[in-house]
């Protein structure tokens, strides 16, 4: 018997070469992973997280090695870097940078693109169901309405309720000034009534499910629940929606950086970008991947917003040692 | 042979457990790093911001959902254990399968499953509106409720086992003399048998009070992660905050009050029977 | 009336138990992707299970991780009963003390003091650390098994095989074994078990070469409703039941 199971798993791998990535939950079409393994004869083995602070301790815990190729949120890239966690991307092995959308590159928390390249991109606003509300929703404070008591759906992310807060009280969601914290921790808590569940791994389960009528939810799951459901509307709040954008990097101890180079430049070819986004429902920054995708998904304001709303969203960034701060006040936040 | 029997487990468990836990212990005295899990270094600190009142509330909630729930496996779990031991053998062993099976089933698929039951729209709602038992559905899951089912559920079984072996143990001579002596059921039961199954009882609570405290993903799953409990608190404190001594300080206290906890059960074990204590 | 009261009761609470899990069988058959309504029979999700080749090997790794840490576990945790009831050694309550702190301390403890240790070693987080890790948390609950036969055994019997010149090892060997072997194999099957449904030490000790199945489940769990758990666990659930009685019928059968 030991010895039937041990032969057996020597015997398991096929494959010479792998990639060992770690990306978000459903945020990879199994189809595209197959086509790479079959074209390459690299092995894709992927993990899933839920959160960049999971993704950085593990990281932190591997020494910055384990994985390949890693798919940080915006302000944690500028983290790693200055961590020095990251290994600078060798161009010359990427070509397909070219198809890339320029509003996408050199943004603040990677001036130069010498570490990240972007993946996907997004916002998180409300998703409400049309059926369940009197009136229509138009910004962040109609969640705070004593109607909604017990059917609000929050994200399961501290930066992300806080900018809710922080920007109905007319403040920048990145705020690091103590008193404006503060007040938005007292704003948060007197959301609390309302708010029925703290999710951020699948917020349209919970709309499908009709356990919450609104909510702070990411574009791409608004978009999948839509389609299911098409009482459920996307809107973008007057304040502004918080733009997201998910890179790829390559921790500094990977063991496989050449094949991570390969899958990384796979990832970036139109057709397999356009794959992606379609199936996730979150943008390509891929220029030439968004020729190639159907209107219903290139016109659609959810997923592509227009430029109007675009200036008004606010990005995510490193907040330095306030983050301590919310930290304290979310722990407060839940304890109630 | 007899070196090589005690080499082996006292080394296993010295580099595999009482390390690791003193690792843990020492962690808890350093001090909070940026960029590091931590800094080398000595302070209370980590111990004195247990006494913040939110931690303490963070105690409180978790010490009250696990004594609320063994309380709740008690009541269920007493009567079920009394019944069973009534019948005869075969059916008794028939029915300990029966109580053992889930036990041997993944805790966590069996919290799903409870999801599918409590949801607005899933079974118990279904049935109770089909049969005019309620004219709206509950709304039950992510709410205190779905967290106190969920654990009863998961624990019962911890509950039952000892019940029933202290209750199948009870000589039932000892009923039969107190009625004959005039007593009245409920007096045999009060003065007789309670007493004799104590050991039972608080075994049973044990098993349940114990991980009901350290349970964390019934609460996240089931409650919809609005209430921290002790056991999500450290594991945010490790994984999310990243505050490892901090982390390390509240497993050192939960582990104290654990401790508290047995040694309180063997001090009231040696008091209700002293000879099987001594044994 | 009252043999009433308690089939009543005894059906209620089983029901109460069993509910779930025969809901989450019937819930495998069901077209429906969202609703709890029934829609019809299907085996799409078995079929669509049988297609995903990681989760089968993420399964085989699970078994081969339960497989060999219960079997580390058996051999440490007998080695530590028989000593522990058979030797007095210096450390001896230390040890007892130590067992029941491992008994009791809550998993996330465990793992986090775990992961403490492998991080302060620079083990790369994978198999092995898993294995260790297992095969640590299977200890105690072998003891406690093995222990509750030994108490019940016969001194006579490993006195008679030293009067007859029987070494230590032929005695352990020859006698002690043979007779502890029921509960021997009952403290496997219970460290298999905790194995393969073990979420929260794995989580802190895992690493990204090896995945296992107790994760993966916690991770589709976490992302909510989808049909294929359904038959996921379905067929989990027939496979431990099916290791649960062929084990009881070979135990009984000794007992």
């Amino acid at each position: 018997m030991i010895h039937t199971i041990l032969l057996l798993f020597l015997l398991s791998p096929v494959f010479s070469r792998v990639v060992y990535v770690y990306n978000w939950s459903e945020y990879i079409p199994r189809e595209v992973i197959e086509e790479f393994e079959k074209e390459s004869g690299i092995k894709v083995k992927l993990s899933t997280y839920d959160s960049n602070e999971i993704l950085y301790t593990k990281l932190k815990i591997l020494n910055s090695g384990g994985y390949d190729l890693v798919f940080p949120s915006t302000y944690f890239v500028e983290k790693m870097i200055s961590q020095n966690m990251l290994h600078p991307l060798e161009k010359e092995k990427l070509p397909n940078i070219s198809h890339l959308d320029s509003r996408l590159l050199g943004k603040p928390y990677d001036k130069e693109n010498r570490f990240s390249l972007p993946y996907l991109w997004g916002n998180s606003a409300i998703l409400y169901n049309r059926g369940s509300v009197s009136s229509e929703v138009s910004s962040f404070k109609d969640l705070w309405k004593p109607e909604f008591k017990k059917s609000v759906l929050m994200l399961d992310d501290m930066r992300e309720a806080f900018a809710v807060s922080l920007k109905s009280l007319g403040y920048s969601a990145n705020s690091t000034e103590p008193k404006q914290i503060q007040e938005a921790y007292q704003h948060l808590k007197a959301l609390m009534p309302n708010i029925r569940i703290f999710n951020s791994e699948s917020p349209r389960q919970i709309f499908l499910t009709k356990e919450v009528v609104l909510g702070l939810t990411y574009n791409g799951d608004a978009y999948k629940a839509s389609l299911v459901d098409p009482s459920l509307v996307y809107v973008y709040p007057t304040e502004g929606a918080t733009l997201w954008v998910d890179s790829v990097v390559i921790p500094r101890r990977a063991k496989n950086k050449l094949e991570a180079h390969e899958f990384l430049n796979f990832l970036m070819r139109p057709e397999v970008s356009k794959i992606i986004s379609d199936s996730v429902g979150y943008a390509s920054p891929n220029r030439s991947a968004q020729m190639l995708q159907d209107d219903s998904i290139r016109l659609n304001t959810s997923i592509y917003p227009p430029d109007s709303i675009m200036q008004n969203m606010e990005i995510l960034s490193d907040i330095g040692q306030a983050v301590f701060l919310y930290e304290r006040y979310w722990e407060e936040l839940k304890v109630q | 042979m007899r070196k090589i029997l005690v080499g082996l487990s006292w080394g296993w468990l010295l580099v595999f457990a009482l390390i690791p836990l003193l690792m843990l212990f020492v962690v808890s005295f350093f001090h909070r790093g940026v960029s590091e899990f931590f800094v080398v270094g000595f302070t209370l600190e980590n111990y004195i911001r247990l006494f913040d009142p939110i931690y303490f509330t963070v105690f409180f909630k978790s010490v009250v959902l696990a004594l609320v729930t063994t309380v709740f496996c008690l009541l269920l779990g007493y009567p079920f254990a009394y019944f069973m031991a009534s019948y005869g053998k075969s059916a008794r062993s028939y029915l300990m399968i029966l109580v053992i099976i889930p036990f041997w089933t993944s805790s966590l698929i069996r919290t799903y499953a409870t999801m599918l039951i409590l949801r607005t729209n899933g079974l118990l709602n279904t049935i109770l509106l089909k049969f005019g038992i309620i004219s709206e559905p509950l709304e039950i899951l992510y709410t205190e409720w779905a967290v106190y089912i969920g654990m009863v559920y998961t624990l019962l079984p911890f509950m039952i086992l000892p019940l029933y072996s202290a209750v199948e143990k009870l000589d039932r001579q000892y009923l039969q003399a107190a009625s004959d002596l005039g007593a009245s059921p409920w007096q045999t039961f009060i003065r007789v048998t309670l007493p004799l199954t104590l050991p039972g009882i608080i075994a049973g609570s044990l098993l349940v009070f114990l991980p009901a405290l350290g349970l964390f993903y019934i609460p996240d799953i089931l409650g919809g992660a609005k209430s921290l409990v002790v056991g999500s608190f450290i594991k945010n404190q490790f994984l999310a905050a990243r505050n490892w001594p901090f982390g390390a300080a509240i497993s050192v206290f939960l582990c104290l009050m654990m401790g508290a906890g047995i040694w309180l059960y063997l001090w009231v074990k040696k008091r209700v029977s002293p000879e099987e204590a001594r044994s | 009336m009252m043999e009433l009261v308690r089939k009543a009761y005894l059906s209620f609470i089983l029901l109460f138990l069993y509910a779930p899990i025969l809901i989450l069988i019937a819930y495998s058959f069901n077209s429906g992707t969202y609703s709890t309504e029934w829609e019809g029979f299907t085996l799409d999700w078995y079929k669509s299970l049988a297609k995903s080749s990681d989760l089968l090997e993420i399964t085989f790794n699970s078994f081969l991780l339960a497989f060999l840490a219960a079997t580390g576990a058996t051999i440490v945790g007998t080695a530590a009963a028989i000593a522990l009831k058979r030797y007095q050694f210096l450390g001896k309550k230390a040890m007892q003390g130590l067992l029941f702190a491992l008994l009791m301390s809550p998993d996330v403890v465990m793992g986090i003091a775990l992961l403490v240790l492998f991080v302060a070693l620079r083990m790369d987080l994978g198999f092995f650390t898993l294995l260790l890790s297992h095969i640590t948390f299977g200890i105690p609950f072998v003891i406690v098994t093995v222990m509750g036969r030994i108490t019940s055994l016969d001194e006579n019997l490993t006195q008679a095989a030293s009067d007859l010149g029987a070494s230590e090892f032929q005695t352990l060997h020859k006698v002690i074994l043979p007779l502890l072997w029921p509960a021997v194999l009952s403290g496997w099957l219970l460290a298999f078990t905790l194995s393969m449904d073990d979420v929260i030490i794995s989580f802190f000790v895992s690493g990204p070469d090896f995945e296992i199945l107790p994760l993966r489940i916690y991770s589709m769990v976490r992302l909510g409703v989808k049909p294929e758990i359904n038959a996921l666990c379905t067929i989990l659930f027939i496979l431990t039941m099916a290791i649960v009685f062929t084990s009881r019928k070979l135990v009984g059968d000794e007992e």
